[in-house]
């Protein structure tokens, strides 16, 4: 009596070599997705970078830095934004000291270092992101300040905003909940919030969300880095100012909850370009006052009023709002 | 025998792990999305370039603008067209504040569009005075507005 053969049959290699196929093709788009959670996970961490920052700031000075500090300055040059006071606090003093903060204006140093005040910085930049390091001033124009003469010079991207109004961005603040009179959210003109005055609790309250270079296929220009442009010698253009022009000014380093994240974009250069947005699948990262940094789902509760009053009732409104009362809820 | 019995059980490992396979991916909170497009009129006029949006109770916002025969198509975000099923709040407004044209390249001033006067009469700006049921597939809310 013979024994069978000890040996693979031909059915057997060809399930087993069927499995392994299917492994395979299981682990690729796994591979695919990894790459998206690497840069999401790095995006993540350039917020909480800066959300350290604002902490150390807070720590010298026991106030967050202002959305802007408005200069007597004329039409079309720049004001110094919370970016830039932020660089000594993510080790960028050399540069903090090089564009000369604290001694001059931005179109200045635009006119004196056109080259570090074109500095991108990749702490600023969500790596999903695929805009251009510095604003295009033929794309752009309003994404750019003037140097001393009348020289229109980009300034460099950004994907991080800080939060300003629930409605239309505003220069003037007031802890109030309607925001189509002042901005209710922590930035504004010479804003001076400290963490006691987040009433609503620090880790309810956003201080810095995303913004990207496109919004569905329409260009939402993200932001601008160190500066924001003025407008009519009346500081950067935002609600408070006649004849707004909604693209450039305190939009571009400023974001507002009222048309959602990720919003419909009717055309480039709108108002609603002043919402947060990401490349990252269904939603957008924030940071929160207490330094942690939360993904916000695009379909979070939110009511972004079409005439005023902008009352805040909502649960993304609540969370941009730093003393209206509202309880978020879950999101 | 043998092979016939590596052969069943081979057809059911991988068509496990084939159904399996399609529920990769995370977990979406996307709602299910129904279709609006309607026409706004105004005493029998179409009504131009007026913001429609649907507000549902809980959850996001849909929005769209009339066109010159006052018709509008409602889009959810940036991604998809329509509106979230259920009940929404329905607000139509022809407001607009002064706006401009974008700076010319060389960085001088755009064109500045004056403001947009609210041409809806001031009973269907207040909270509750419209509203619309969206079900799913494919819905059609006209608003005809009247100043009476």
């Amino acid at each position: 009596m013979s024994r069978p053969r000890a040996a693979f049959t031909l059915i057997e290699l060809l399930v087993v070599i069927a499995i392994i196929a299917i492994l395979i093709a299981l682990l690729l788009p796994a591979v695919q997705q990894a790459r998206e959670a690497a840069r999401r996970t790095q995006c993540r961490n350039n917020l909480k970078q800066l959300g350290i920052a604002m902490h150390n700031y807070h720590d010298v000075f026991n106030t967050l830095p202002p959305a802007y500090v408005q200069a007597s300055v004329a039409d079309n040059k720049g004001h110094w934004a919370w970016s830039a006071f932020l660089l000594p606090y993510i080790d960028q003093t050399p540069l903090f000291n090089t564009l000369n903060v604290n001694g001059q204006l931005p179109s200045a140093a635009m006119q004196a270092n056109q080259r570090a005040m074109q500095t991108f910085l990749a702490g600023f930049d969500c790596p999903s992101d695929n805009g251009p390091q510095v604003h295009d001033t033929a794309v752009d124009p309003g994404y750019a300040i003037e140097d001393n003469g009348t020289n229109n010079r980009g300034l460099p991207l950004s994907n991080y905003v800080v939060s300003n109004n629930t409605s239309a961005v505003r220069q003037a603040g007031r802890a109030g909940t309607d925001g189509s009179q002042a901005a209710s959210g922590a930035f504004y003109r010479n804003s001076r919030i400290n963490f006691s005055a987040l009433t609503d609790g620090s880790s309810n309250t956003i201080l810095i969300g995303e913004r990207a270079w496109l919004s569905g296929a329409t260009r939402m220009s993200a932001g601008t880095l160190f500066a924001a442009r003025d407008g009519n010698t009346l500081g950067p253009f935002a609600q408070d100012t006649t004849g707004v022009v909604w693209n450039q000014g305190l939009m571009t380093i400023a974001g507002t909850t009222k048309w959602g994240i990720n919003p419909v974009l009717p055309a480039v250069n709108t108002e609603n370009c002043a919402s947060y947005s990401s490349q990252h699948t269904g939603g957008a990262h924030f940071l929160m006052g207490d330094g942690a940094v939360r993904f916000l789902s695009q379909n979070i509760f939110n009511i972004g009023e079409t005439t005023p009053p902008a009352t805040i009732n909502s649960t993304f409104e609540a969370l941009a709002g730093i003393g209206d009362g509202f309880i978020a809820g879950e999101y | 025998m043998n092979a016939s019995k590596w052969w069943a059980q081979g057809v059911l490992l991988s068509t496990a792990v084939i159904l399996t396979a399609g529920c990769g991916g995370g977990p979406s909170d996307m709602p299910k999305l129904g279709q609006v497009t309607g026409v706004v009129t105004l005493e029998g006029q179409p009504l131009e370039n007026a913001l429609v949006k649907f507000q549902p109770p809980d959850g996001r916002a849909s929005e769209g603008r009339t066109d010159a025969g006052g018709r509008y198509s409602l889009r959810f975000d940036n991604q998809n067209y329509g509106a979230k099923l259920g009940t929404h709040d329905v607000s139509i407004s022809t407001r607009a504040d002064a706006r401009s044209e974008p700076p010319t390249p060389d960085g001088k001033e755009g064109q500045v569009i004056p403001a947009q006067p609210e041409r809806v009469p001031a009973k269907y700006l207040k909270p509750g005075a419209l509203s619309a049921e969206v079900k799913a597939g494919s819905n059609t809310f006209d608003f005809a507005l009247t100043t009476k």
